[in-house]
């Protein structure tokens, strides 16, 4: 019997086709950015899950040695026509290029990122944005440039790219990458030309990295520096941030809860409510108020009510693999056996800021004044200055009420309010005066104390 | 909020037989376990006292416990409460379980009693989840549930359906229109309080329930109750050691159906009778009068357990 071979090589169209389609601009630009962040964590040796959430709050004992360093630099700049980002985040080395930042994927016994997952992201990126790259890296003591012409690439059968080695900067904080694409697709451009695209782009990249921001590296969108956009956790001296961590198969879970400080006028925002994900630091999930963390599962289903709860989970792994984010780093794969952890003690350990809420709200949307004087004390805080006690609940000092009041409304008919008006000889004073009045009466002459 | 407690004020709690059983064969079992080598008595028992605080004082007299909860939802109880406790080491707290059973110590070993007085609700569905979720390996959980049809003055199974539909939707799984006939119920709670526990344990690999209690039993309300371990398999080992020959009240697998326990109606002087010649023989009958046979049966199931009440002229 013969055998054949069936050609199972893959297409280069595969890549430049199908799968740029499952991310969206932003995310791509947003993978560019992890890859500059993981050259910052490689080259000053940060410890992702200890740098980020120091130790005590008021400790300088325990500032990681890496926050005094001036924060890197990554500029991001594009037009209808250009699209750069330049960093000084330490460069990508002549050895590196040739052998792992290229492939599709990475070999097994390759070190990973941080927050580089899959090794596509910096593939799948440029080839989504254009059809004429050019990226040049410098470290301190060697550099490359390469130039890639899309279209005759993608028509050339080898699975190689050409580059060319330059000198290095000789000084390591000038060593970093620049990648430069123009020749855009029609849908590309149309985005870059759209008016709410940039402020789209600021929105995600001060929400996903707020943690590194102005802290480890500050980013800049043509010019303009992105502040990051705090999770808006808080604690005072009467209610406190609850926390509990564990460790799964290889992948480090803390888990924090609590209030949320309130806005400019006083009041909490419910677009602000709800679990907040960060798998390496990165921000995965924002503001989730639905069953992918656990609401109407575990946890009550959100209601308007719930509007004040704040919920923190950082996943740490070393192997990025193991953390339960899906390809496009934006949501969370809901087999992974430590998500499907995390999301139960996240439904315990948020349970008693519920409670609390539930009393706050307990008659119609009227907060009752004990818990209203709770919620008014509280702070917003650094989320990274959280405790350092592995375990804490949820507790809340809550003053018993001086009298507790109840709001009294109903509607009357206009002519029979008329008819009362008349008879008190008020004929301006205002319905609620009235409604006042006939109240305070009946309480003097029927119910005497 | 809640409404106000309805069975400790309604039903004189000390005169409730199938209960007092049902009490008595847990205490039979958690002995059982205490020589199969778990630490009984250093575990922290939390339960729902009311004012009566009956299964406190058994504990604490039969098993040595001495670490020990009680939970009251009924904020007009407070005082009652407090008054009633019957030892140093019952600590009482007023406020709905959900927002104990989130505090109970991961460093220590639960047997956590949820003996509610009503149907299954999604309030009672949430505390399942969440005992799942933090009892610590080895803690003992047993859920307690009213299981007469819980429409109001209604044995309709669509009003019951539509009931348990609201309530507890998710964790119904795939169930025909039957399972919510009045006699069915008491499967139908077992089922949705199993698949929220489970959901609260989601993620919890290495650890499983091991089932040991599905009684069912009425002393004015039909009450079902559901109860295992939540452990790992050094508690399996453990319970494959322990000794449960003539422990027919037990159900130790997730299919058993359920152990009714059955009170037959005997006066004083009948009872002595029958202890004389206890455990008979399949088939035996005193010689002074005529019983049916169900009813000597059940009588030889329980008569360990039955208590006896009598008047003290004080």
């Amino acid at each position: 019997m013969t055998t054949l071979q069936a050609n199972a090589s893959p297409e280069k169209s595969l890549f430049l086709d199908m799968f740029i389609r499952d991310l969206s601009l932003e995310d791509c630009i947003l993978d560019l950015v992890d890859n500059s962040i993981d050259a910052l964590i490689r080259s000053r040796n940060i410890n992702v899950s200890e740098a980020l959430i120091p130790l005590a709050t008021n400790s300088s004992r325990h500032k990681p040695k890496e926050a005094t360093l001036e924060p890197a630099v990554i500029e991001v700049t594009y037009d209808a026509k250009n699209f750069k980002i330049v960093d000084n985040c330490g460069g990508i080395s002549v050895k590196d290029a040739a052998e792992k930042v290229f492939r599709f994927g990475h070999s097994k016994k390759a070190v990973v990122g941080q927050l580089g997952v899959y090794g596509i992201g910096l593939k799948r990126a440029i080839f989504k944005i254009g059809n004429d790259i050019t990226i040049e890296s410098k470290t301190k003591d060697e550099g490359f440039r390469m130039h890639i012409p899309v279209p005759s690439w993608s028509n050339d059968p080898n699975w190689t790219l050409p580059f060319e080695v330059i000198a290095g900067t000789g000084d390591s904080n000038v060593a970093g990458t620049s990648i430069s694409i123009k020749d855009f697709g029609v849908e590309v451009t149309e985005r870059f030309k759209s008016g709410t695209f940039e402020g789209h782009l600021t929105e995600m990249i001060a929400r996903t990295y707020c943690l590194f921001l102005n802290r480890y590296v500050v980013v800049t969108l043509n010019g303009h520096k992105v502040e990051p956009s705090p999770i808006p956790l808080g604690k005072s001296e009467d209610a406190n941030v609850a926390k509990e961590e564990f460790e799964d198969s290889g992948v480090k879970v803390t888990l924090y809860a609590g209030l949320a400080a309130r806005d400019p006028t006083g009041e909490w925002r419910a677009i602000d409510a709800g679990w907040y994900v960060l798998c390496n630091g990165r921000l995965v999930v924002t503001a989730s108020r639905t069953e992918e963390t656990g609401w109407g599962a575990g946890m009550p289903t959100f209601v308007p009510k719930y509007r004040g709860f704040i919920g923190l989970a950082f996943f740490y792994s070393t192997n990025p693999l193991l953390l339960p984010w899906k390809t496009t780093k934006q949501g969370l794969n809901q087999e992974s056996l430590v998500f499907q952890r995390a999301r139960t003690r996240m439904a315990t350990i948020g349970r008693p800021v519920l409670s609390f809420l539930d009393k706050m709200y307990s008659s119609q949307e009227i907060e009752h004044e004990a818990q209203r004087q709770v919620a008014a004390g509280i702070k917003p805080l650094d989320v990274r200055d959280l405790t350092a006690k592995p375990q804490v609940t949820f507790k809340t000092i809550v003053k018993p009420p001086g009298e507790i009041t109840v709001r009294v409304q109903y509607s009357a008919k206009q002519s029979e309010l008329n008819r009362v008006k008349k008879s008190l000889g008020k004929n301006t004073w205002p319905a609620t005066r009235i409604g006042r009045y006939t109240f305070d009466h009946y309480l003097k002459t029927e119910c005497p104390e | 909020m809640k409404p106000k407690s309805k069975s400790a004020l309604n039903v004189q709690f000390d005169l409730r037989p199938a209960k007092q059983v049902e009490r008595r064969m847990i205490v039979d079992t958690l002995q059982r376990l205490a020589q199969a080598s778990f630490p009984i008595r250093d575990y922290k028992y939390t339960g729902m006292g009311s004012i009566h605080f009956v299964d406190f004082v058994i504990f604490h007299r039969l098993l040595g416990i001495n670490n020990m909860l009680s939970v009251e939802h009924d904020s007009s109880l407070e005082d009652r409460v407090k008054f009633n406790r019957p030892f140093k080491c019952v600590t009482t707290k007023i406020c709905p379980a959900t927002d104990v059973i989130p505090t109970l110590s991961q460093d220590e070993l639960h047997l956590l009693w949820l003996d509610y007085d009503e149907p299954v609700t999604s309030a009672i569905l949430t505390d399942v989840f969440l005992a799942g979720s933090q009892l610590s390996t080895g803690s003992i959980l047993i859920i307690t549930v009213d299981v007469e049809p819980p429409g109001k003055e209604s044995d309709d199974l669509y009003v019951s359906k539509a009931y348990f539909e609201t309530e507890a939707k998710k964790y119904l799984g795939s169930v025909d229109d039957k399972d919510f006939a009045k006699g069915n119920l008491h499967q139908t709670s077992r089922r949705v309080i199993m698949n929220a526990l489970k959901d609260g344990m989601a993620g919890r690999t290495g650890i499983d329930y091991y089932p040991l209690f599905y009684f069912v039993y009425a002393d004015g309300h039909r009450m079902m109750t559901v109860g295992g371990i939540i452990g790992s398999k050094v508690e399996k080992r453990k319970l494959n050691s322990m000794a449960v020959e003539d422990a027919t009240y037990l159900r130790m697998k997730p299919d058993n159906a359920a152990y009714e326990i059955k009170i037959p109606v005997l006066t004083r002087k009948e009872r002595q009778l029958l202890d004389s010649a206890m455990p008979c023989s399949t088939g035996w009958q005193p010689k002074e009068f005529a019983l049916p046979v169900n009813d000597i049966e059940a009588y030889r199931e329980i008569y360990r357990f039955f208590p006896a009440y009598a008047e003290l002229l004080l």
